[in-house]
């Protein structure tokens, strides 16, 4: 066993520092493992990219051009740019809204006691966990226009038949459509978590005055939610405004650039076309939209942490 | 508050209850059907002749059992091969993430030493900085270091993360911390009371954030997919999504490739699921 020589360790670091110090002294040596790995993966990067966006680089020359804020100014005037952060906001405004009303609607379904209640949330959890990349292989077979099984039921039903990914206007909300299908499930249960703390007695007293399920919950169930709401809009926006993975696998961005996400042409820039340059003043520009949100979202972190 | 007013005929009362009941059943299992269903019909065409995939209108019940799927996405994909790694990759992640982690979060969370609270929020603030931020400039790190195409550069980086010291801290600072004298008494240090005593007693938050990083490894895509070059280093899903761009046209047997991608996440969730579902509870609320 090691602890002799941790007793000497101890020991002697008692005897340098002195008992509380001993206790600092641990502290820093426990906090140094990810304090290192924190510094060099994610502070320096963030610095070194800010010096990278100052360049006009290829990622292999050995003497790049200092250029200044050349890439910022290209950035924030190209139409691409515009188009993709279009793109990206169109996604958000469809994603965060519907993956908070579905998740509500399922969170209030689940509620109350209900025998097998809890095999039907663990089946709305499945889609949560399974990987972006199987998700959106098994949903591109789901939208495929000719053999897929949506437009064969919309044309059981009588409807016309959707270009789904292929059709520009209705790309992106295909997409949408899928994310929160994946979401739903791990909202619904951050959200049910936030209903069960409702206490009952609200609704009752409210119930005995008269009151309608729905005024219920829009003045009951609602207002009390909302730290939980703002929680999940906020990283909900946040997460929706980096999107990467489901355009890339499905549409590469496509048709015609409908669902080119700012990450995407991000990865696009950095990695094929190798202008880092132009890509981290692109990833700094995003990083100011999402700062302003995360701002607002301070204040519930820092609600959240408690100092001993 | 008088009981007068709800007092009903017990026969009206429970057909309501029965009606509400049957009406309740009834939309949770459609609710169902739309959650399971993309699985259910991936699954169906998984075990479709090729051709019969193809078919339409769509056979939503295969006409026979076919493993041919299964047998090609194994023997011509390098898909238990990019399993392997990925349950290699996801292990040492979930090693070197907890120790890291739990370490930093006892700190944290019961050892005082001067600037921890501003540290604290230093650490907290590595959150707000999103990925794509640090993607280039981390990649010209691990192309500095001589890691690209090397496991490293995906293991090491994910040795920190600042969401699991925050669930562990909160977890940890519900341990009393008498605890501590109790195991100085007894002569364990620091050290012998973090192994000894502080993770056995929380196991629960351990498995929590265990089942988390797994799930966050295994279905990990864009930083493997910058990292690794050679195929027979992929890791799950960038292996699917690469094969699926050869193999484009055989939606059997991608489908069967997904299935098959899905077990392990399908086994750990069967076992671990009021877990994970409690997990994301505690992510959610003040713990």
């Amino acid at each position: 066993m090691a602890t002799g020589l941790f007793a000497r360790t101890r020991g002697a670091l008692r005897g340098a520092f002195g008992q509380q110090h001993e206790e600092g002294v641990w502290g820093i040596l426990f906090i140094l493992p990810s304090l290192v790995l924190l510094l060099s993966f994610v502070f320096l990067p963030a610095f070194y990219a800010i010096y990278i966006s100052l360049l006009d680089w290829d990622m292999i020359s050995p003497s790049p051009t200092y250029v200044g804020l050349q890439n910022y100014r290209e950035v924030v005037s190209s139409a691409r740019f515009w188009r993709a952060l279009g793109n990206t906001t169109s996604y958000v405004a469809g994603a965060v809204p519907l993956g908070v009303v579905v998740p509500l609607l399922l969170a209030w379904l689940m509620t109350g006691k209900r025998k097998g209640r809890d095999t039907f949330r663990a089946i709305y959890f499945l889609p949560t966990i399974t990987s972006a990349v199987a998700v959106a292989l098994v949903w591109s077979w789901l939208y495929q226009p000719q053999l897929g099984l949506f437009n064969f039921l919309l044309s059981k039903l009588g409807l016309p038949r959707q270009g789904w990914l292929t059709d520009p206007n209705l790309a992106m909300a295909s997409i949408v459509i899928m994310a929160v299908w994946q979401g739903a499930g791990s909202t619904m249960v951050l959200l049910l978590a936030g209903l069960s703390g409702i206490p009952a007695d609200y609704y009752e007293a409210a119930t005995i005055d008269g009151a309608s399920r729905a005024r219920q919950m829009r003045h009951i169930t609602v207002p009390l939610l909302r730290p939980i709401l703002t929680f999940v809009i906020i990283t909900g926006i946040i997460g929706g405004l980096q999107v990467f993975t489901a355009p890339y696998v499905l549409t590469q961005g496509g048709p015609m650039g409908a669902t080119e996400t700012v990450v995407y042409y991000i990865y696009n820039f950095a990695f094929y076309y190798r202008k880092p340059g132009y890509a981290t003043a692109m990833s700094y520009v995003l990083f100011a939209v999402i700062l302003a949100f995360t701002l607002l979202q301070r204040r519930q972190i820092l609600h959240f942490t408690q100092f001993a | 508050m008088s009981a007068v007013g709800k007092r009903k005929t017990s026969g009206s009362w429970k057909l309501q209850r029965a009606v509400l009941g049957t009406t309740w059943y009834v939309v949770s299992v459609v609710v169902a059907v739309l959650m399971v269903g993309p699985f259910l019909w991936m699954v169906s065409t998984a075990f479709s002749l090729p051709r019969d995939a193809l078919s339409y209108p769509p056979k939503f019940i295969p006409s026979q059992l076919y493993l041919g799927n299964f047998e090609a996405a194994i023997s011509e994909a390098p898909l238990l091969r990019s399993m392997a790694n990925s349950a290699f990759v996801a292990i040492a992640v979930i090693g070197l993430n907890l120790l890291v982690s739990s370490l930093a979060a006892y700190a944290f969370s019961r050892l005082r030493f001067p600037g921890r609270d501003r540290l604290f929020v230093l650490y907290l603030s590595a959150m707000m900085i999103p990925f794509q931020v640090t993607l280039v400039p981390v990649y010209l790190e691990v192309a500095a270091l001589d890691w690209v195409d090397s496991y490293k550069a995906i293991i090491i980086p994910a040795g920190v993360s600042v969401w699991n010291i925050f669930l562990l801290r909160q977890f940890f600072m519900t341990i009393p911390l008498d605890y501590e004298d109790a195991a100085r008494i007894d002569g364990a240090g620091r050290l012998g009371f973090y192994w000894r005593v502080l993770l056995p007693l929380s196991r629960p938050a351990l498995v929590t954030v265990s089942l988390f990083t797994f799930m966050g490894s295994w279905n990990s895509f864009l930083w493997p997919l910058i990292v690794l070059s050679t195929p027979e280093k992929f890791l799950v899903q960038q292996g699917l999504q690469y094969w699926r761009s050869e193999r484009y046209d055989i939606v059997s047997q991608l489908m069967a490739a997904t299935t098959i991608s899905i077990i392990p996440i399908l086994i750990v969730f069967i076992f671990a699921q009021r877990n994970l579902i409690e997990g994301i509870v505690l992510t959610g609320i003040k713990g």
